[in-house]
């Protein structure tokens, strides 16, 4: 996360279990157009704790000093204005912005309004960036999204889809880019997400209660030790933190190359099919989400593992809901590519 | 903010709450513990127990702890922070104002009847729990201030749910200890008097206990990095979370730091049985989702838990092995106490004075009785009734028009922007204050919550009871897939036997819907003034708590309430029959009274002029459909329909 508050982060790397969870977000980290992350799950089972901890693990990028948005220095397009207009002489390395939309936000905070100090003093008009611009380039995370107020929702969306946020408020009248990974988590219990933000989620990842005496024990014993001292944690974890950093690095280089043959293709267009899915979107997910999973896995084309690892996260909040079905849809899923893939 | 009160009525002059004291105490000794929801029916000194632990904490233990109470109608800008209006005017510069989140930094932050909150309110506070931050991204400002607090709050078991997700943030979670008895509660309001008559003088009385107390907790503190959790302990824990089907993970780190913290404040390094049936008792069997899930089968064969042998082992123990920094006079005590009397610190003997009394802070003495907290607390919190009350004007602030002013609220923030870019020209010569014209003005607009609670009241008995049930809960999923359109939340009483059950509390989730309504009781007679009673009590809720709609609809095939029979019971039951109409009448005037919107449907197999359910219908003002043969998607657009006649009427 943005560290404005130097509370010590619990390493990435330490979380046990919950593994469906820490890949959908490395995969999402190494390839941004999958288009974020939905965790939905038990309360307690460590949702927001592995979301923020993973900026941290991620390769530190290159961006323009002191902008607001922060520009990438070598980009030709999709800059803010300053930056498209001047040279951009100087670049700094920053943590991917893991930006917090807390449930209280108003909207001229997040969109962005007018700065109203310096309207005060010198009588001029300037806009004073949100949090959609603070995220630029990394992620937006909203903790409980399904108490999100619908006006919220609504702005996200419009943003996410596009990647520029307008601003026309106030009288002050401005466009900047916002590409971020939207990433939410919540219960299931609290209610329930509208499907056009459900469907804005890349992936989805499930996240269940550990049962398992020998890995409960452990969890409570890293915590333990965290707590008690989270400097000598972290350090102890330093090393597993960098390979992982660097593995998602190569991955980021080489995920554009990774090859998909048509055969897989097909698959996951009659996998989509088979399971009744509207819209492409679900498709064109799995496939991102597997060329990045092979290039995590340091392949350099796409196999069935791939398939049949992401079409779970990619397409278990797209299935049409059956009011009386009990089941997690997962298994559904499972089903299906156990058929179509596996022959 | 809080100066610390001159005097509060000593933590140790309380009567009763033995297990919630040890465990706001645990809270000083690790603050990670996070906090104490104590939940029990009004009346019985939740709020003067929380104050009481503050105004302990403030003279006691640590004199700059601010102590932070948060009120029911708390708006966003005073909880997170806002804009300073008087200093921004003055100054022509931005200021922040801090929210009561930022203020409890280092302290404690009180919210009494967390229920009442506002949804959003309860999520500010879980964000900034979670984050060790408070976030303010409001009017103009973003600011953070890290802040770390024990969250203290009380619940009163109402129709309402106590949000859970807040809740589990805290480590333990209490309910009201069983009633204490007449004695008791005698010196319980001796005490009070006195207190009231000259508080200066009990506070006197027990000052040097109330030091005594103090001391352990600095004892405790230091000991606490030292209490090791071996494996075996954490194995424990990690076991009896599987055991009560405890959801999550983070409750089993709580219920460790809260074995440890017991155990410290007992002047031990090692952590024993006693520790963690407390920390079981406190932590982990409240949590527990095998009683939520299925309260029905658990009521009946529910999971041995695994405290009571524990707490066999505890009092095998006796005195403990650390006396230490006992009191003397603690110890004495100890020798004078029954030996079965382990009832939160009664005493068998009815005319003693606090001085006899076993303390039920002696960590080392016997175990307050933990065990009825194992049995399903979550079920109790969900029970009981409160009178109406009305608020008007809530709901939340989501963004500033401009508009005609009066009679609004005025947003401050939008306002001055507005303002700002003018200021140059409206300001004459060398002038600093801020002009703000009529045009400038903003005023907020607060979000209503659209949505419907929609309350079913299915009759659940009868031949049909099993087919009506069903129906109803495909109706009821059906009603949820839509809510996220409209925010609505959905209820379902069932009315059977003697008495009308909420099987479902109003909420706006399927999963829990379809996990509630598993279990679908049929059989008996039909007390339809109990069910009428029941909804009534949720509208209410309802209403208090901010603009919700409701609509309450009745299932029934009206046959008569109670089963005629020709049996010498025969007349006793028309009697009977003759009360429950009265009932119904006098239920059925409040109805009309509050103008609540109801429905009637009649699962009749044939129509006649005169049934019990038209006349129901008629009595209570409610909407009458006749539907013989229901099934969830008809009844589903029945409800829609007649909800959409009725919220166009108003």
């Amino acid at each position: 996360m943005t560290n404005d508050s130097n509370i010590p982060i619990y390493p990435f790397v330490a979380i046990v279990g919950q593994e469906e969870l820490k890949r959908a977000l490395t995969l999402a980290a190494i390839e941004p157009a999958i288009g974020g992350v939905m965790i939905m799950g038990h309360r307690g089972t460590g949702k927001s704790t592995t979301v923020r901890a993973l900026a941290g693990t991620m390769p530190r990028i290159a961006a323009v000093e002191g902008c607001a948005f922060n520009c990438a220095p070598e980009a030709t397009a999709g800059l803010c204005e300053r930056c498209s207009d001047a040279g951009r002489p100087l670049a700094a390395t920053i943590e991917v912005p893991m930006v917090d939309l807390p449930l209280g936000a108003t909207e001229d905070r997040v969109a962005g309004t007018i700065d109203i100090e310096h309207a005060l003093m010198h009588g001029a008009k300037r806009f004073e960036p949100g949090l959609l611009a603070r995220a630029n380039r990394g992620f937006l995370y909203v903790d409980e999204v399904n108490l999100l107020e619908d006006h919220l929702v609504d702005l996200l969306l419009d943003v996410a889809a596009s990647g520029v946020n307008v601003v026309e408020r106030e009288g002050i009248s401005v466009r900047h880019p916002a590409r971020f990974a939207l990433v939410g988590s919540g219960n299931p219990e609290e209610g329930e997400l509208r499907p056009q933000l459900l469907d804005r989620f890349g992936l989805h990842a499930a996240i269940e209660t550990e049962h398992d005496i020998e890995r409960r024990v452990e969890i409570i014993k890293r915590r333990m030790a965290f707590d008690d001292n989270a400097a000598a944690f972290i350090r102890d974890w330093q090393g597993p933190t960098e390979e992982l950093r660097e593995r998602i690095g190569a991955a980021q280089r080489c995920v554009r190359d990774v090859r998909i043959n048509d055969g897989f293709l097909s698959m996951i267009a009659a996998l989509s099919a088979a399971l009744d899915i509207d819209g492409h979107r679900g498709e064109l997910v799995m496939t991102r989400a597997a060329r990045a999973n092979a290039a995590l896995e340091g392949r350099d084309a796409v196999t069935a593992v791939d398939v049949r690892l992401v079409a779970p996260m990619a397409l278990r909040h797209r299935l049409r809901k059956d009011p009386l079905e009990m089941a997690d849809p997962g298994s559904r899923i499972a089903q299906a590519v156990e058929k179509i893939v596996m022959e | 903010m809080s100066t610390p009160a001159p005097y509060y009525f000593p933590l140790t002059a309380f009567v009763g709450y033995a297990i919630a004291r040890r465990a706001l105490l645990c809270t000083l000794v690790d603050p990670a513990l996070r906090g104490v929801l104590l939940s029990g029916p009004v009346g019985t000194g939740k709020s003067e127990l929380m104050r009481s632990f503050g105004g302990f904490v403030q003279q006691h233990v640590d004199p700059d702890a601010p102590f932070v109470q948060v009120p029911p109608g708390v708006t966003d800008d005073r909880l997170l922070g806002g804009l300073d209006l008087d200093t921004s005017l003055a100054t022509g510069e931005r200021r922040e104002r801090r929210g009561l989140l930022a203020e409890a930094d280092g302290g404690m932050l009180f919210v009494d009847d967390l229920p009442l909150l506002d949804e959003h309110a309860i999520a500010s506070i879980a964000g900034a729990m979670e984050l060790g931050v408070a976030i303010c991204e409001r009017e103009g400002l973003s600011v953070r201030h890290r802040t770390r607090f024990i969250l203290l709050a009380t619940a009163v078991p109402s129709e309402r749910e106590t949000p859970f997700w807040l809740a589990d943030k805290v480590a333990f979670l209490v309910m009201q200890e069983r009633r204490i008895d007449a004695d008791l509660a005698h010196m319980m309001i001796t005490r009070r008097e006195r207190y009231t008559h000259s508080p200066a003088m009990l506070v006197r009385e027990y000052q040097e206990r109330e030091a005594a107390l103090a001391a352990r907790v600095a004892t405790a503190r230091m000991l606490y990095p030292f209490v090791a959790a071996g494996p075996v302990v954490l194995r424990q824990i990690a076991e009896a979370s599987v055991q009560f089907s405890v959801e999550g993970n983070r409750a089993d780190i709580l219920a460790t730091k809260a074995a440890r913290a017991h155990a410290a404040l007992r002047g031990s390094r090692t952590i024993e049985e006693r520790d963690i049936t407390f920390a079981i008792a406190t932590v982990l069997a409240p949590r527990s989702q095998a009683v939520a899930a299925d309260a029905e089968r658990a009521a009946h064969d529910r999971p041995t838990p695994p405290t009571p042998q524990n707490e066999q082992m505890a009092r095998e123990e006796g005195a403990g092995d650390a006396p230490g920094n006992e009191s003397e006079e603690q110890g004495e005590r100890m020798q004078e106490e029954p030996q079965d009397g382990s009832d939160g610190g009664a005493s068998d003997d009815p005319s003693a004075d606090s001085e006899q009394v076993q303390d039920p802070l002696d960590f080392n003495g016997e175990m307050p009785d933990v065990e009825q907290f194992i049995d399903g607390p979550r079920r109790s919190m969900t029970s009981g009734n409160r009178g109406v009350r009305l608020q008007w004007q809530r709901g939340r602030h989501m963004r500033s028009v401009q508009t005609d002013p009066s009679g609004r609220r005025i947003a401050i923030g939008a306002t001055l922007r507005a303002a700002a870019p003018h200021q140059r020209t409206r300001r004459r010569g060398g002038e600093e204050r801020v002009h703000v014209r009529w045009e400038d003005i903003r005023v907020k607009r607060f979000s209503e919550r659209a949505g419907t609670l929609f309350i079913f009241c299915v009759d659940a008995s009868g031949s049909m009871a099993r087919n009506r049930m069903r129906e109803a809960k495909g109706t009821v999923t059906q009603l949820l897939q839509e809510a996220y359109v409209n925010r609505d939340s959905v209820a379902l009483i069932a009315f059977r036997g003697d008495d009308a059950e909420l099987l479902l509390p109003p909420t706006p989730s399927v999963e829990r819907a379809k996990r509630s309504l598993d279990i679908l009781p049929t059989g008996g007679g039909t007390p339809l003034a109990a069910a009428l009673t029941k909804a009534l009590g949720l509208v209410a809720a309802a209403r208090r708590s901010g603009s919700e709609r409701a609509l309450v609809i009745i299932l029934t095939d009206g046959r008569a309430n109670v089963p005629m029979s020709e049996n010498a019971a025969g007349m006793i039951r028309e009697i009977r029959r003759q009360h429950v109409q009265q009932e119904i009448d006098r239920i059925a005037l409040v109805y009309r009274r509050e103008g609540i919107s109801s429905l009637v449907v009649d699962t009749r197999q044939t129509y006649g002029v005169q049934s019990d359910a038209v006349r129901l219908a008629e009595k209570i003002g409610a909407r009458y459909y006749f539907l013989p043969r229901v099934d969830a998607l008809g009844l589903a657009a029945v409800v829609r329909a007649t909800n959409a006649g009725t919220s166009a009427a108003r």
